[in-house]
């Protein structure tokens, strides 16, 4: 098993669940922690460090079901934001509250009444919402609406183009962090389809860093099942021979993640004459993201003419930044649930202070900003310009920041292969893999491979884990 | 290729390739689509009219960036 991130420990615990005595699993990984692009970190100050935030959703119930088997107590580790997102629309200059209660009818009713459009355009919006809602609840196969972006579909069927101007659009595509890129159909309707009761529609915040309240608790779980996890491990090419992996080159990581300053582009940083091959195994199942994949044995022409090979180079992955910033006051307004619809790079923000459990009573904190959003067309900003205008961007929502005492910010951008995001514009569905490669024993998983969840979320990551666990006991007659 | 490499499989060859039947009924979707296309009056007249424009664009000129849309005129 390579990748230690949510489809590398699904598909470890998969394996061996499954699989029983006959199969033992060793999984190697990059960091030092585990979680991959949905770890935490701590830094030389012991304070939690996030790849960038994350929530999970109702519908994650492969996600839950492993937390579950790994002894995590759910209500411990999670805390609902109360079905409520809010919308910042520039037009009216005001905030508006969504609730996902209801499930898919009423939420579909709720467009009806969204007083972020003006009164004209509400009906000719909620018709077409309405018509996308039934698409997803219909129970068709939803990949043949891949080739627009969600704009277009609306535009499509009716809707008048500038209502996708205003920001509520932005918060139909909030699920998937690579914002405001334009996101395939395919994969808003997919999660329309995910969200059909007011239960598989609840946004949640973890109540503490992911490693340790989730991964941590998951990983010990994989030990008890017999795996044997070893961290700093860099995977940097296969070694094949015919139609069969039979070696992985790898190098002792050097540290790698926000914390660190960024090695050079490519491959990740070994430490010098650590290189070996490991061998002696039957099956690879690889999570490793696709910007590493596609660095992999490139000096290897007819592997990168081939057509599995070469389609996945049309694949394209999102930079995501993440910042935090902490605040001695409270600001004069609070919001349950993230609060979206600001100007790039960070379109939404959720205040951590309320759902974190050490940070509930703690004195001289009034909140824990934490802003996502990512990086394309802010490349060339510093860092203080990012800040400096984000502070601007969110002032309708809190006010001056700098008036409530900034404690501390900390701001990363996730901008190596490793941590980048695959990205669901238009049309790519065509180039993601299958768990399944042109190598009979190695096997692909993660956010980026085709999967029944089908939408970029941890229970995509998860779900692909599952999905290849299962080719790969097939495949070796186990299952 | 070595005669080794031939005993155990091309991994490299198209009929390697695991998505090659998925994609093949992809291409000929796209292959139906497109001789409707070519059976329209206007094809018919050689009309050499450029795709149409992304309907959200707020311009006529403006074209879609994203490379697999069906409205990217790239």
């Amino acid at each position: 098993m390579i990748g230690a991130g949510p489809a590398g420990l699904s598909a470890a615990v998969r394996l061996l669940e499954r699989g029983g005595a006959r199969v033992r699993v060793r999984v190697v990984h990059l960091q030092d922690v585990l979680g991959g692009k949905a770890a935490s970190w701590r830094d030389e100050h012991g304070a939690v460090v996030e790849h960038g935030w994350h929530m999970m959703v109702g519908f994650y119930e492969n996600l839950f079901a492993l937390m579950r088997r790994a002894g995590i107590e759910r209500s411990q580790a999670l805390a609902s934001m109360q079905g409520e997102s809010h919308c910042y629309e520039p037009a009216d200059g005001r905030i508006h509250t969504m609730s996902s209660a209801g499930g898919r009818l009423a939420v579909a009713e709720r467009f009806t009444r969204y007083d972020g459009l003006p009164f004209v355009d509400r009906a000719n919006f909620a018709r077409v919402m309405a018509e996308a809602f039934a698409i997803a609840g219909s129970g068709e196969p939803l990949r043949a609406h891949d080739d627009v972006c969600f704009d277009t579909w609306c535009v499509e069927r009716g809707l008048r183009r500038h209502v996708t101007r205003y920001s509520i659009f932005r918060f139909l595509r909030l699920a998937y962090f690579n914002f405001p890129e334009q996101i395939s159909a395919y994969h808003v309707l997919q999660t329309l389809a995910h969200t059909s009761t007011s239960d598989d529609a609840e946004l949640f915040a973890c109540r503490g860093p992911y490693t340790e309240m989730v991964w941590n608790p998951i990983g010990a779980y994989l030990e008890r099942l017999g795996a044997r996890i070893e961290p700093r491990v860099a995977v940097t090419d296969w070694v094949y021979e015919g139609d069969r992996i039979v070696g992985v080159r790898a190098g002792a990581a050097l540290p790698t993640g926000p914390l660190t300053a960024p090695p050079p582009a490519g491959k990740p940083p070994v430490v010098p004459g650590s290189e070996r091959t490991l061998g002696g195994f039957d099956y690879v199942l690889s999570t490793l993201p696709l910007p590493v994949v596609t660095t992999m044995n490139r000096d290897d022409a007819r592997m990168w003419q081939s057509p599995f090979f070469r389609r996945l180079e049309n694949v394209r992955s999102a930079v995501t930044m993440a910042l935090t910033v902490v605040t001695e006051r409270p600001p004069p307004r609070r919001f349950p649930g993230p609060l979206h619809g600001f100007p790039s790079p960070f379109n939404f923000v959720v205040d951590m202070k309320r759902y974190t459990t050490s940070l509930a009573g703690a004195p001289g904190i009034g909140a824990v900003l934490t802003f996502g959003g990512q990086e394309r067309g802010f490349e060339s900003w510093t860092d203080a310009e990012v800040l400096d205008f984000t502070l601007e961007s969110y002032r309708p929502a809190f006010g001056r920041i700098e008036d409530l005492g900034i404690v501390k910010t900390e701001m990363h951008r996730n901008r190596q292969p490793w941590e980048r995001l695959f990205l669901s514009e238009p049309g790519v569905e065509q180039f993601r893999p299958g768990p399944r490669t042109p190598f009979r024993n190695l096997f692909f998983a993660g956010d980026w491979v085709r999967n029944a969840v089908g939408v970029i979320a941890m229970e995509g990551a998860v779900t692909s884990g599952i999905e290849a666990a299962d080719m790969l006991l097939a495949a070796a007659g186990a299952a | 290729m070595s005669a080794s490499d031939r005993d155990r499989g091309d991994p490299f060859s198209p009929e390697a390739d695991p998505d090659r039947e998925r994609l093949e009924e992809l291409r000929l979707g796209r292959r139906t689509l497109l001789v409707a296309a070519a059976i329209t009056p206007a094809v018919a007249a050689g009309c050499t009219h450029p795709r149409p424009a992304c309907p959200t664009m707020a311009n006529d000129d403006e074209r879609c960036v994203h490379r697999f849309c069906r409205y990217h005129a790239g």
